[in-house]
């Protein structure tokens, strides 16, 4: 199976899909293993999810059958991976991410895709510092708007402050005055 | 019944503070008696931050503090004269009738309510100025942030979650709009395969089930 997808993928159009119901059904059909967490990938809405699901099943088949390197399979189904790799939140991962696709792809290894493109550190990560790059966000605007709204934003406060700074700045010459005409005396 | 101590605690503080206030004016007499030279330069000397006392009505009176501190810069190498060589009367009122003295001690108040004057815009200028500038750090890192993680950034976590199942435009993404919940999408997706070799095989999907 996977061999001939990967002799027709020099002559298709790469922006087909190289997996349909026919061919799941057919994979189904004749590959004996459980992939039915592959096929309910397969099944949802949502194009990352499908094409995360289809790499993963090519990827599950390909180190299953001790398929040789599929150069030709492994640019077609790479070619399709953007929206896959746009589910990270992180741009730098992305590009990342995109960097390093043609390097693997070059390799003909769908496990490798895979590994690169549905990593589940990678995705933990992502998820994790993306919530603390919203949490920083709104720390940062809460801090925005208690200076633009706040006491600071109020010119009798800060014209009260104002007045405070310079009674303590006439009280310490007055103290710092008066000690030095004390010393000066003694001396 | 219940009003008869309520009546005897403040008889109890009034006594108290006429009794400060005896022992107070007790020693101010005695004071006077004793240093009434340097009692004669005080009052006139400091008449303006007396002035600044009376006048000011902002809460904690920093004009007479501020008009006061100068006020005693100027008044004080008089009194030090005083308490150092001829500590009498005479002494005070010729001090007191020079008008270089004068200039000198009122000039010091004026001085004084000029930083009163000019201190306060300058400080608030310059509050002014940290205040935007620690804004502008912010949005620089705002901007940073939505840089690298998208506009959904910046939406609070209670619009997220009303808004859940509802993909946000993100404009930044080449292809497709980005996915808000990339952990649910991949769920149904199998652990990732190791890039294992036959002799190495990695955690490939299904492979436990």
């Amino acid at each position: 199976m996977l061999p001939g997808l990967d002799n027709v993928a020099n002559n298709v159009d790469k922006k087909l899909k190289p997996l349909d119901r026919h061919i799941a059904a057919f994979i189904t059909a004749r590959f004996r293993e459980n992939i039915d967490p592959h096929l309910a990938a397969l099944a949802e809405p949502k194009e990352s999810s499908f094409l995360i699901g289809m790499l993963s099943l090519f990827a599950y088949m390909q180190w299953k059958l001790n398929n040789e390197d599929l150069y030709g399979l492994s640019s077609w189904v790479g070619s399709l991976l953007a929206p896959a790799i746009n589910t990270y939140y992180s741009r730098s991962t992305r590009r990342e991410i995109e960097d390093e696709l043609p390097r693997v792809i070059r390799t003909g290894r769908l496990p490798e895709l895979f590994e690169l493109v549905d990593n589940a550190e990678n995705r933990r990560e992502d998820t994790e510092q993306y919530a603390v790059a919203r949490f920083e966000y709104a720390k940062a605007e809460d801090e925005i708007q208690e200076i633009e709204t706040g006491d600071m934003s109020d010119p009798e406060t800060t014209a009260a402050a104002g007045a405070k700074v310079a009674a303590m700045t006439s009280v310490v010459i007055s103290m710092c005055f008066v000690a030095v005409m004390i010393v000066a005396e003694v001396w | 019944m219940a009003r008869a101590p309520a009546k005897q605690a403040p008889v109890k503080g009034n006594f108290k503070k006429n009794q400060m206030t005896l022992w107070l004016s007790v020693a101010f007499v005695t004071v006077i008696i004793m240093s009434l030279p340097t009692v004669l330069i005080v009052v006139f000397g400091l008449l303006p931050t007396f002035v600044a006392y009376v006048i000011d009505r902002a809460k904690g009176k920093p004009a007479a503090y501020c008009v006061g501190g100068i006020n005693i810069c100027g008044v004080f190498p008089y009194m030090l004269q005083l308490w150092t060589g001829d500590n009498s009367m005479n002494a005070a009122i010729n001090i007191m009738t020079d008008v270089f003295v004068l200039a000198v001690m009122y000039g010091a108040a004026a001085f004084g309510w000029m930083i009163y004057q000019s201190l306060p815009p300058i400080v608030t200028t310059f509050m002014t100025v940290i205040a935007q500038h620690r804004v502008s750090t912010l949005r620089a890192q705002q901007r940073e942030l939505v840089d690298e993680w998208g506009k959904d950034v910046s939406t609070p976590q209670e619009i997220l979650d009303l808004g859940e199942g509802i993909e946000l435009v993100d404009e930044s993404a080449p292809i497709e709009e980005p996915d808000p919940e990339p952990q649910a999408a991949a769920q149904p997706a199998p652990e990732p395969p190791n890039a294992g070799t036959a002799e190495t095989p990695g955690t490939v999907p299904g492979e436990a089930t």
